[in-house]
Formats: structure tokens, sequence, C-alpha cells
């Protein structure tokens, strides 16, 4: 269980403050997939972030599976990064000098895991995500659906809570990008969180709950604000 | 963990080849100058010093006073006179006179009143802590063999120090026929280059003012010849000394008891050569013998070979100071270069430095994988710069000694040296690290991804 309660988050940006999150609550049940959708702007990413420890809110609360995050100090806010979440972007975000395998073995290299251990367990979850013949290939090699796959396998292998996802699909088109996403659906059913910001609407299917963010809040339904708006 | 750690840094290293190498180039040039000038310097410290300790280091010699001894009396070394005798005709540059000052050979000869001699005898028995003395004279005199003839030292030694002091004399080791076996023992021997320019062997006559005298052994080429570095090194009227007296090259040997017979009014007063006993204190001891040797009315000072090797290896010490300051300022810039690559890669890999905190990094793993990849990079540096600069030294003794004519000195590898070039240029490595990498460790992990 993730809750969020009173969740705001500014940044200075110069002399001026932008408000991401103003006073955002959420609760996501563990093993449920959460689409989180929302204007441009609209605060999702920050939303990832704090949930994902990379940043900690300027007020409210966020506990994670009962642990309260704010409390966390920036050695266990790592810890609880290595540990409990597995993060996708959108930009891949591979580190471009090392091949697929040995990106995929970072997460466990940084837990002190044996090197041996570290490799067999990559070249597993490669071969989970289908590329277990790519593994030697750097990312400059491999397509953006292979990249993104690889991106899963590392989310995946140091075996966290839950999965954070900031727009998996954006940088793919339609049809790698549902592979990505029917992959991280089966994440369901071994008990993981899986948070998917998304810009497109056609990825949730029945049974998935929806999120709507608009100005740093979260809003019953984006068309109905929009129509309120009118 | 850090072996973890280690992995990423190497396989950084690993793919940022050319930069990696140009920045490790920085610091092997640095600790290969380092290796190279003080292990040269060394060994042409050992190399001086090892002369010192041949001749012996409780060896106190008691030289003529600067008035009757002056540096220039160094000159009757062998060069000069020997290069006179090629000239088969006699114009000489120089008068010999002027330089046979050291020895009462002529009634007329200037500066001998002072130097009447010491009494051996009485020295000793003044001064109890002498276990041994010799003396010995050197002066120019002409020489012919066949139809060869220009002047030649000739040195004088007692027999005592032949036998007891040969080190003073280059080790007096012979080559061909034989050496002194008595006091009593007549003939010359050669040093190596005078018989070769009068092409004299074992068994020739040669005439030295007037008398025939037989050849009976010929030197090997004296150490102080092939070393010789010591020239430019050691100054100072005891230096002088044990350069004229090991230097036998050029030098004809008669011993002293015939070379009072065959010049009677010769007055022996030059060099003596004391050896103290072993473990009493050689400044105490010179002190004595210097009132000893005043109160006999003799104008000369006693300089001992420890007094002297200290003065060289302070003289040496001094200029691999110098040298190694030089050295080290190179391996400062090659830390610097390797500072500014490690800056500039941690601002290159902004976003790298993002992701590895996305996947759970701690501050402190960003900062020892930086410094790891820096501590790695300087000792690769200093492991290859000990390899060449090792390499050079050996190269650079060569070229050396071709230029100053020393061949036989070697470079001197000293274990704290080795060990310290690779521990210096890794901790230097990583001390370029730290600042770059601390800036690393402290990036926001939001921001860092943000980044190109
Ligand atoms: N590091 C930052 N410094 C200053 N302002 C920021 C920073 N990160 C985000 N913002 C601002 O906070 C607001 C929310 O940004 P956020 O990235 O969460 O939006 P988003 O919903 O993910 O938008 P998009 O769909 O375009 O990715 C934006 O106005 C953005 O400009
Ligand atoms: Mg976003």
């Amino acid at each position: 269980m993730i809750s969020l309660l009173g969740v705001e988050k500014t940044y200075q940006r110069g002399a001026n403050q932008v408000h991401a999150l103003r006073g955002l609550d959420l609760e996501i049940a563990s093993s449920e997939f959460t689409i989180i959708m929302g204007p441009s702007g609209s605060g999702k990413s920050t939303l990832l972030h704090l949930v994902g420890c990379l940043d900690t809110p300027s007020a409210g609360q966020i506990l994670f599976e009962g642990t309260d995050l704010v409390q966390l100090s920036s050695t266990q806010r790592a810890e609880f990064r290595r540990r409990r979440i597995g993060f996708i972007f959108q930009r891949f975000n591979q580190i471009p000098n090392l091949s697929a395998q040995e990106n995929v073995e970072l997460p466990l290299l940084l837990s002190g895991a044996p090197r041996r251990q570290a490799h067999e367990q990559a070249r597993s979850a490669l071969r989970q995500v289908g590329l277990a013949e790519r593994s030697s290939h750097r990312p400059s090699e491999l397509s953006g659906g292979e990249l993104q796959r690889v991106t899963v396998a590392r989310a995946l292998v140091n075996n966290p809570d839950a999965i954070l996802a900031d727009e998996p699909t954006g940088n793919l088109d339609m049809e790698t990008g549902d592979q990505v996403i029917s992959m991280l659906r089966h994440l369901k059913d071994e008990g993981r969180a899986c948070i998917v910001v998304t810009h497109n609407p056609e990825l949730a299917i029945p049974g998935d709950s929806l999120v709507y963010v608009r100005d740093g809040k979260r809003v019953d339904s984006l068309f109905r604000e929009e129509k309120g708006r009118h | 963990m850090i072996m973890n750690l280690a992995t990423l840094a190497w396989r950084n290293i690993r793919t940022r080849r050319a930069r990696s190498w140009l920045t490790i180039l920085g610091m092997l040039i640095g600790v290969m100058a380092i290796v190279t000038l003080i292990s040269i310097g060394t060994g042409v410290e050992n190399a001086v010093l090892q002369q010192f300790e041949d001749v012996g280091l409780d060896v106190v010699l008691l030289v003529p006073k600067e008035s009757t001894f002056s540096p220039s009396a160094s000159q009757i070394a062998g060069e000069d006179a020997i290069g006179e005798l090629r000239q088969i005709t006699g114009e000489f540059s120089e008068s010999p006179e002027s330089q046979s000052s050291l020895i009462g050979l002529d009634d007329d000869s200037t500066g001998s009143e002072h130097a009447t001699g010491v009494d051996l005898k009485r020295l000793q028995g003044d001064v109890p802590e002498i276990t041994e003395a010799g003396q010995i004279a050197t002066t120019v005199l002409d020489l012919s063999a066949g139809d060869v003839s220009g002047f030649v030292r000739v040195m004088i030694p007692s027999w005592d120090l032949v036998d007891r002091f040969p080190g003073l004399l280059g080790g007096f080791a012979i080559s061909q026929g034989r050496g002194f076996a008595a006091a009593s023992d007549r003939g010359v021997v050669l040093g190596a280059r005078a018989a070769s320019l009068t092409g004299t062997t074992v068994g020739d006559t040669v005439t030295i003012d007037g008398h025939q005298l037989t050849v009976i052994g010929i030197l090997e080429p004296s150490r102080e010849s092939q070393v010789g570095v010591n020239e430019n090194m050691v100054t100072g009227r005891g230096a002088e000394a044990f350069r004229s007296l090991s230097n036998t090259d050029d030098a004809a040997i008669i011993l002293q008891d015939q070379a009072q017979k065959l010049w009677p009014n010769f007055t022996m007063s030059s060099i003596v050569a004391i050896r103290i006993r072993t473990g009493v204190s050689v400044t105490d001891t010179i002190v004595r013998i210097n009132d000893a040797v005043a109160r006999q009315g003799v104008f000369m000072t006693p300089v001992s070979t420890q007094a002297l090797a200290d003065n060289v290896q302070r003289t040496l010490g001094m200029v691999k100071v110098v040298l190694a300051s030089i050295a080290a300022i190179s391996l400062l810039v090659g830390a610097i270069g390797m500072m500014n690559t490690m800056y500039t890669s941690v601002l290159e890999r902004t976003r790298e430095i993002g992701i590895l905190k996305s996947v759970g990094a701690k501050d402190r793993h960003v900062l020892c994988l930086f410094l790891i990849d820096s501590g790695l990079m300087g000792l690769t540096g200093g492991v290859l710069g000990l390899g060449l600069g090792m390499g050079a030294s050996f190269l650079g003794t060569r070229l050396l000694g071709d230029l100053i004519g020393v061949t036989s000195f070697l470079p001197f590898f000293a274990p704290w040296l080795l060990l310290g070039a690779i521990a210096l240029s890794f901790v230097l490595g990583a001390l370029a690290g730290v600042w770059p990498a601390w800036h690393a460790a402290r990036l926001d992990p939001v921001n860092a991804l943000a980044a190109d």
C-alpha cells in the first residue's frame, strides 16, 4: 500500500516558485496496475519521483508499505530505491558505455552482490524480456523497443515492490509500446504495484486503477474538469 | 562491494580509451621522471661513495696546508703531464717546477722550507688511536722510454702505504708483472696509460730523471678513471688529494726507500695516510692529530675520508632533492591534468550519475566510483611509469656515461622508490579525483536525470 497525504512540491526557479504538486492525496494498493494521466506540467513526473524516493516533498506525507519516506536520510532513500523501486523512463536511461547485460547488472552490483551472481540474475532478467541474445550490445546498438525492454529487465532485476514508469511508451510505436505495457501488466500477478504515467488513454483496460492529475492535484476526471472550465 | 565499484570504474576507463590513456600518460611521465632521476642520482652517489669505501672510511689523510698544496697541484695529475709525453720534443705549456712544491726534491725548490715531513713514529706515540700510517710524495720528473720522452707524474709511496692503503692508490691492482713485495723492492710500476703511451711492457727499462729503472709491473686502469664523476662533484683540498692519489693511470710508482737512494736530497713532505682504530671518534682523533702535527712544526692538516664522504653525500643529496623536485612538478602537472579530466568527465556523465542514483547508488558509491576511476588511472600511470622509468634509467646511465666518460655505474632502485612511486601515483590520482568525485556524489538525482 502506497499512500500520499497532502503532498506538496514546490520548485524554486530563480525568483519564482513553481508549485508542481499542491496537496495531493492518493492511495495505491499493492498488486494494482495504476495509470496516471494528466496534462503536461500537471506534476505527474514529480509525483513518481516522490513515490520513488528520488526527491522529497515540500510538505505532506508519503507512506510506502508503512515506511514514512519523508523521514528517510539520503542514504536510506538510495537504499530504498535500490531494493524496492524499479524505474522505467521515457528516455530509457541506459548507461551508454555499458552493454545491456552490464546495465542490468548495475542495481545488483550496487547491492554488493557477487559478480557471478549478478551476471546470472541479469541474464535471466534479460531472458524474461526476450533479449538474451542481445545482452552484449551497447544501448546505441539496440532499437527503442529493445532498449525499453532492457530498462524493464533492469527495473525488475532487484525484485522491487513497485515499478514506476514515466511515459514508458512515449518513444515507442504503438505495437512495441503495447508489448512493453503487457510485460508490465504481468507484474501485477506477482504482487507488485505498477504505476504508469502516460498520455495515451488507450493503454487503460478495465480493471486498471486510473488517477487523474491536474495542476498538482488529484481530480476525479479530466473530462469533467475540462467541461467545468468551459 | 568495493570490488563491484572497481568493476564499474574499470568498465568506464575501458570504454573511454583515448582520453583515459592521455590522462594516464600525464601521470606516467611524472612517475617516469621521478624514478629515472632518483635512481640515476642514487646510482651516481653509490658509485662515488664506493670509492671512499674502497679507500676506507677509517682513513685520515694529512695534506699540506693551503700554502704548500694548492688545488692546482691536481694538475700534476695525469692529463697535462702525460699529454706532453706524446710530444717527443720538449715544449711544455707549464713548467713542472712550479708544481713540485710537494716534495723537497731540489735544494732550491720553493716552499720546501715548511714541509719537512711528519715524523710518523712520534705521531703514533702522541696519538695511540693511530693503528697504521704511510706516506706518499708526488712530483713530476722527465721520463724516456725508447724514443718517447716527456714528463711523467712520479708517485713515491712508502712501503706501508702500498701495503696497508692500496685503496688510496685506486686499488693498486696489477695487470701485468708484479707489484711491490717489500720495502726494499726496486724498480718501477707504471700506470696503465703511462705504459701504453710509452709503449713499455714488463721487463723494459725506462729512464726517470736520468736513472735507469726496470718496469716490474703495470697497473690495471684505476677505478677513479672509470667512474670519474666525482671530479665534478667533490671539491676541496682533501678531495684533490684523494683524486690525485687514486688516479694512478698516468703515474710511475717508485717505493720510498729506492727513491731516497736515487735522490738523496729528497725530503718526504707529502701526503700522510693514517688509519684510526675502529670504535674511536674520528672527529676527536683528528683534533689530536692536528695538535700533534702542529707540535712537530709541520704545516699539514688532517682530512678524514668519512668527512669527505659525508660532504659528497650532502652535495649529491642536494642534487637529488633538486632533481626530485623537478620531477615532482611534472607529476603534479600530471595530477592536475587528471583532475581536469575527471571534472570534465563528471560534467559529461551527469545524466549517468542520475541513472546510477535512480537504480540505488548512494552518494558514497558515486564518490568511490570516481575516486577509483582516477585512482586506477593514477595507478596504471604509476606502474607503466615505473617500468619505463627503470628502462630509461639504464639508458640514461649509458648516455650519461658516454657524455662524461663514465661506464661502470648503474642506476640504483631503492625499494622505497619503487613502492613509493606506485603508492604515490595511486594516491595522487585519487586525490586529483576527490573534488570532481565529491561534486558528482552531491548531484541531485532528479536534476542529474534531466541533464542532456
Ligand atoms: N527540477 C525542476 N525545477 C523547477 N521546476 C520544475 C522541475 N521539475 C518540474 N518542474 C516544474 O513542475 C511542474 C510539474 O512538472 P512535471 O515534470 O511533474 O510535469 P509532468 O506532468 O510530468 O509533465 P509532462 O507530461 O510534460 O512530462 C512543471 O511546471 C515543471 O516545469
Ligand atoms: Mg513528465
